[in-house]
């Protein structure tokens, strides 16, 4: 609205006229009376020229929001062992995530995902003919983290294939009699982010008004050991073992496995 | 305030009622007293044309210490850091229990005293780490000398407990057998040399590693202390410390930056001055009364608002202009899942230096990680603020050619290039993380899985004339060799995926 200008103006002596006095306190003409203008009509123009917007003015949360979740217990989060539950999914790490309500589109928004993390990657399947339960070495499928936005979206940049255990013994000397399949040289900290920019394109388009979530998954692919899942060999070792344990063989090559540690979401909107 | 209208209106033939002119006049004048609400203010025009004050919106708080390893020019690399003309380094001491990060010559900790009302804190900090034998300060640590290093932030001395790298209760779950392995022995035993062995899983173990800590954190009124702080978590037996051998572990670059968002602010200002003095019984009507003490006067103000005149929160996004510039984003994430290798380059050139030894991250057919603003790049006179950049890049490997050893060292920064084309490296964003993880059976094992963080905080303020045109900020990797040679041996460096990402926030200083 412009600034306003009086239809009427009084001038001493004269008899006041009512419907002019009236039409300077309101009046439907634009820029023509107060009622008018400071009704919902005031305009940038409106303001002093020295005019800044202060602190004070501004509703809370309305230049910015942030939010955090995280958790602290350790959780772990395993490769399926049988051929059959082969569901190869990237699996949402319980307070590595967050869903949040957007109030108003962001001309940048900031998400991060922390996990701190170990792994255990076996790979190999036992020879215990050889007498050495890991004679034939055949690389595993990586475990690997990627950070997500809505429901199915990967963000493919964030992607990250964890190592595989060592075989080494607690000094850190190649494999003897004490050998461990040491996890605790496979300690990692992840600090993984996503943005979203106002004009950008896909992945990275702008975050908008609505709802909202993110965060990291892990995706513990099924241990083959490299071997062909149709192949006998494959079928063979899925057969309980014997009455000695009845556990099945199949836990040589069936397990993978991420712990994850604290962990911690956040993200960080800017108007 | 919600609409108002003139509440009477004065009519010909009528006896002048001062109560008309009254009513009439403090409906006006009152809306003008710091009553103007979210519906009279029209949102388009102010979002699109709005100054608002310096720092209005956030202000930021910023500390960094750019300590130099010093590994280029020393011939025992542990004993050349001490006493290089940057920041201090700090010792990370052996203790478990949560200490702040001090500075080794002056004592000074790595912390924020922030005042605030009832505001959102966004931290960010960066921690570089280097460990080193106790007993043999020339002897690089070994990697069976597990650190179980851990950072967490620091909120006026409570820990933030879900930032903690590691795990917050110590020992663990105990460690677990997962299978049972056929007997290597004569006996029917299990063999238990297949035990998973998780001990010491509490803390980030390299030698050498960086690590960034993100939170958010609503606070209350009042002046609060931010630090970035560690601990050495003891191992089961409540020793710190590896076998009684033991590393000593230092901090070098460290940073901890915290961008305050604004939510209650009090104000500051002074008060509306729109006072319209009341008709009384028996006064004679004058132009001044009916006029140009009261219609003119709240015309006048109308014309030329100030904030006072405004309710208190009641611009809301959409009167508000967005503060923040030059955002951008890149990423490169290979379709391939062979990672990019840098091998033919020469050695690290030194710390903030520029040189051959710095090649730009890549994903190996021809996309480099870097950012340039949609290619106008960065206009910070015309735009003075504080720049942040985040970056992280996939360490996919660092070794030798041949063997795997923790002493190659894979170094990461960000550099940026000025008007001039001019490139800067970056010394107080280095990072460098050594080999771990190698495998002395099955050589070349892969990947190491690590991922390095990189962070630049920069006020413009601080900036050349020349570096407040910024065409081009990049991911730079290089290499070095920390074995007992400290050269530029074979090492090779393998990357894969990565990002790149900045923001300025206008008219923000630290």
């Amino acid at each position: 609205m412009p600034d306003i200008t009086f239809d009427y103006i009084p001038t001493t002596g004269a008899v006041l006229q009512p419907d002019g006095f009236n039409r300077d306190l309101y009046q439907q003409t634009s820029g023509k009376s107060l009622f008018e203008t400071l009704n919902g009509n005031v305009t940038y123009p409106n303001l002093n020229a020295a005019f800044e917007v202060e602190s004070h003015l501004i509703r809370p949360g309305h230049t910015g929001i942030a939010r955090s979740d995280g958790r602290v217990f350790s959780a772990d989060y395993f490769s399926d062992l049988w051929a059959g539950l082969n569901n190869d999914f990237y699996t949402p790490v319980g307070g590595a995530c967050l869903s949040f309500r957007v109030p108003y589109d962001m001309s940048y928004a900031l998400f991060s995902a922390s996990v701190f993390l170990t792994v255990w990657r076996q790979f190999g399947p036992p020879d215990p003919s050889a007498g050495d339960p890991f004679d034939t070495r055949l690389d595993a499928p990586n475990i690997r983290i990627q950070m997500f936005y809505g429901d199915t979206n990967g963000i493919a940049y964030t992607r990250r294939e964890l190592p595989q255990t060592v075989f080494f013994d607690n000094n850190g000397a190649a494999p003897d009699a004490d050998v461990g399949m040491v996890e605790q040289y496979t300690c990692h900290h992840y600090n993984l982010l996503h943005a979203k920019i106002a004009g950008k394109s896909a992945p990275n388009q702008q975050l908008t008004k609505g709802y909202a979530t993110f965060g990291l998954a892990v995706y513990v692919s099924q241990n083959l050991n490299g071997q062909n899942p149709a192949g006998t060999d494959y079928q063979l070792n899925l057969i309980l073992s014997g009455a000695d344990d009845a556990r099945p063989d199949s836990y040589y090559k069936g397990v993978q496995r991420v712990r994850t540690y604290v962990r911690n979401a956040t993200v960080m909107g800017l108007l | 305030m919600p609409h108002t209208f003139p509440p009477r209106r004065i009519r010909s033939g009528e006896p002048a009622d001062p109560d008309v002119f009254n009513e009439t006049f403090q409906a006006v004048a009152g809306k003008l007293s710091g009553k103007l609400g979210e519906q009279d203010i029209d949102a388009a025009t102010l979002k699109a044309n709005v100054s608002v004050v310096d720092e209005g919106y956030y202000d930021a708080h910023h500390i960094v210490k750019a300590s130099d390893p010093y590994w280029v020019a020393s011939a025992t690399w542990i004993v050349g850091f001490i006493g290089v003309p940057q920041d201090p380094y700090a010792i990370l001491q052996d203790n478990a229990s949560w200490q702040p990060m001090s500075d080794a010559s002056t004592g000074d900790v790595l912390e924020l005293n922030i005042t605030s009302t009832e505001d959102t804190f966004v931290i960010f900090a960066q921690a570089q780490y280097i460990a080193y034998n106790y007993g043999n300060p020339a002897d690089y640590p070994s990697i069976g000398d597990p650190i179980r290093m851990q950072f967490a932030l620091q909120v006026d001395g409570v820990t933030l407990d879900d930032t903690a790298t590691g795990a917050l209760f110590y020992p663990d779950t105990p460690p677990q057998q997962w299978y049972r392995a056929a007997s290597a022995s004569s006996t029917d035993e299990f063999d238990y040399r297949h035990i998973q062995y998780i001990q010491n899983t509490v803390g980030m173990n390299n030698a050498s590693n960086a690590t960034r800590l993100i939170r958010a954190l609503p606070v209350a009124d009042g002046t609060h202390n931010v630090r970035l702080v560690y601990r050495r978590v003891p191992r089961n037996n409540y020793e710190v410390d590896n076998d009684g051998k033991g590393v000593q572990a230092v901090a070098f670059n460290r940073r901890l930056f915290v961008l305050r968002i604004k939510g209650n602010s009090s104000y500051a200002g002074g008060a509306p001055s729109v006072e319209v003095a009341a008709v009384e019984d028996g006064q004679t009507l004058s132009l001044s009364n009916v006029f140009t003490n009261s219609l003119e006067s709240m015309r006048q103000t109308t014309n030329a608002l100030l904030p006072a005149n405004i309710e208190r929160s009641a611009l809301r996004n959409e009167h508000l202009p967005s503060l923040v510039y030059g955002s951008d984003v890149a990423y490169i994430a290979p379709a391939s899942s062979v990672p990019v290798a840098f091998v033919a380059f020469s050695a690290y050139p030194g710390y903030g230096v520029d040189g051959v030894g710095w090649t730009t991250a890549n994903n190996g057919v021809g996309t480099n990680l870097e950012i340039t603003n949609g290619g106008v790049g960065w206009d910070l006179s015309a735009n003075p603020g504080t720049m942040i950049v985040l970056a992280n890049i996939q360490l996919w490997k660092v070794n030798f050619a041949a063997t795997e050893d923790i002493d190659c060292i894979a170094i990461a920064t960000l550099a940026f290039t000025n008007s001039l084309g001019t490139r800067t490296v970056l010394g107080e964003c280095e990072v460098y993380v050594n080999g771990h993880n190698p495998n002395p059976v099955v050589t070349g094992m892969e990947p190491i899985g690590d991922d390095i963080p990189l962070m630049w905080v920069v006020d413009s303020a601080s900036l050349s004339a020349n570096d407040k045109q910024i065409s081009k900020i990049e991911v730079l990797i290089s290499r070095w060799d920390a074995s007992a040679a400290h050269v530029a041996n074979n090492v090779e460096v393998k990357t894969q995926r990565g990002m790149i990402t900045s923001f300025v926030l206008r008219d923000v200083h630290p």
